[in-house]
């Protein structure tokens, strides 16, 4: 069982680990001069993203292809799942409710919401730091639960659900 | 003698394409788009619907894994993508302007940074050119466009399928195994 957990483990790290390559990729190569690959890597994030120059951290004067806010969620789920190993003997980190996730996302709801309301002005520092609150609050909850597939798929595969009829 | 049935587990199909037409709305109705830039909230929002359709149509004896959810998450995050450029692809036809407004608004970006960055005007121009063929070339742009929303649809509604799949599953309560008294008789 701890085989499947682990094989879970080291495909998210993988797939995350190419993502944030992805984002760091783009000032990377405009840098050294490959310009169509770094621009398809800017649009392609376009859509998820408001990529606004003001609001990104940059690298060799290109700024990355998301907002400090995203910037902020995809590098703190990617240092938690990092030190995950170290860390998943925790109880926090056997089962997160969801309401303990909604506490996690709270702050930067609140610093999105109430910017757009008018109530309070965010900065820098207070986007990145909610993002970092909600990117390891989603790395806690979808980690186990990521990790629990991996063990239904390659572990439980062979069984099949029967049920007795009354 | 006992009777054993196979439990076949609902088709996922209503709910996946549910879950993908939340995504694709999410994603090409203007302002409404802006719920992505909350972590994708929108994408991740349509799987978790889909988790959330796929386990009502399950029967009450067959228990709903977390697996079961990552599967709907991730078939809607691939009908979502489609629709999403079909539809892109349409505005696409019966606007004047070539690209859809967010890939449009990167590009710009992206060649902006270039010319504050003190790039060489020629490849800036070069750039320009290229972008402008990709964006008259309707087959192109709408590969573009597909093969761009398939990989960030997938990711995150695998990842909405992962929650939806934690939030939704069947609690298993651990009960201690009953012990077998062998040679006893009742």
């Amino acid at each position: 069982m701890q085989s499947f957990e682990q094989k879970g483990y080291l495909w998210l790290l993988s797939l995350t680990a190419a993502w944030i390559l992805l984002i760091i990729s783009y000032p990377l190569l405009m840098h050294g001069g490959f310009y169509r690959i770094g621009v398809f890597v800017y649009t392609f994030f376009s859509p998820i993203c408001h990529q606004d120059p003001h609001r990104s951290l940059s690298l060799f004067q290109f700024v990355l292809p998301v907002c400090e806010r995203c910037s902020s969620i995809y590098f703190s789920f990617f240092i938690l799942l990092l030190v995950y190993p170290l860390l998943h003997k925790l109880s926090i980190l056997k089962n997160l409710k969801l309401a303990t996730l909604v506490l996690f996302l709270l702050p930067m709801i609140c610093d999105y919401v109430f910017d757009v309301l008018g109530f309070w002005k965010n900065f820098p520092a207070s986007r990145m730091i909610s993002g970092s609150i909600a990117g390891i609050g989603l790395a806690l909850f979808i980690i186990p639960a990521w990790n629990q597939v991996f063990i239904e798929i390659f572990h439980l595969s062979n069984i099949s659900p029967i049920t007795k009829r009354n | 003698m006992d009777d054993y049935v196979l439990q076949q587990k609902p088709s996922k199909l209503v709910p996946v394409l549910i879950g993908g037409a939340v995504m694709a709305a999410t994603s090409v109705i203007p302002v409404l788009n802006m719920i992505n830039c909350l972590c994708c909230a929108g994408i991740m929002g349509g799987a978790v619907l889909a988790v959330y359709f796929y386990k009502k149509n399950f029967p009450p004896d067959l228990p709903f894994s977390v697996g079961d959810g990552t599967i709907a998450g991730l078939f809607s995050g691939l009908v979502g993508a489609v629709l999403t450029a079909i539809i892109q692809a349409m505005m696409i036809g019966v606007s004047t302007h070539g690209l859809p407004p967010e890939f449009d608004e990167g590009f710009d970006n992206a060649i902006r940074q270039m010319e504050s960055s003190g790039q060489d005007p020629q490849i800036i121009y070069q750039m320009r050119d290229f972008i402008t063929q990709v964006a008259t070339s309707p087959f192109l742009l709408f590969l573009l466009i597909l093969v761009f929303s398939l990989f960030i649809f997938a990711a995150f509604g695998t990842l909405g399928g992962v929650i939806g799949g934690n939030i939704f599953k069947t609690r298993v309560v651990k009960t201690p195994p009953p012990s077998h008294q062998i040679g006893s008789s009742s």
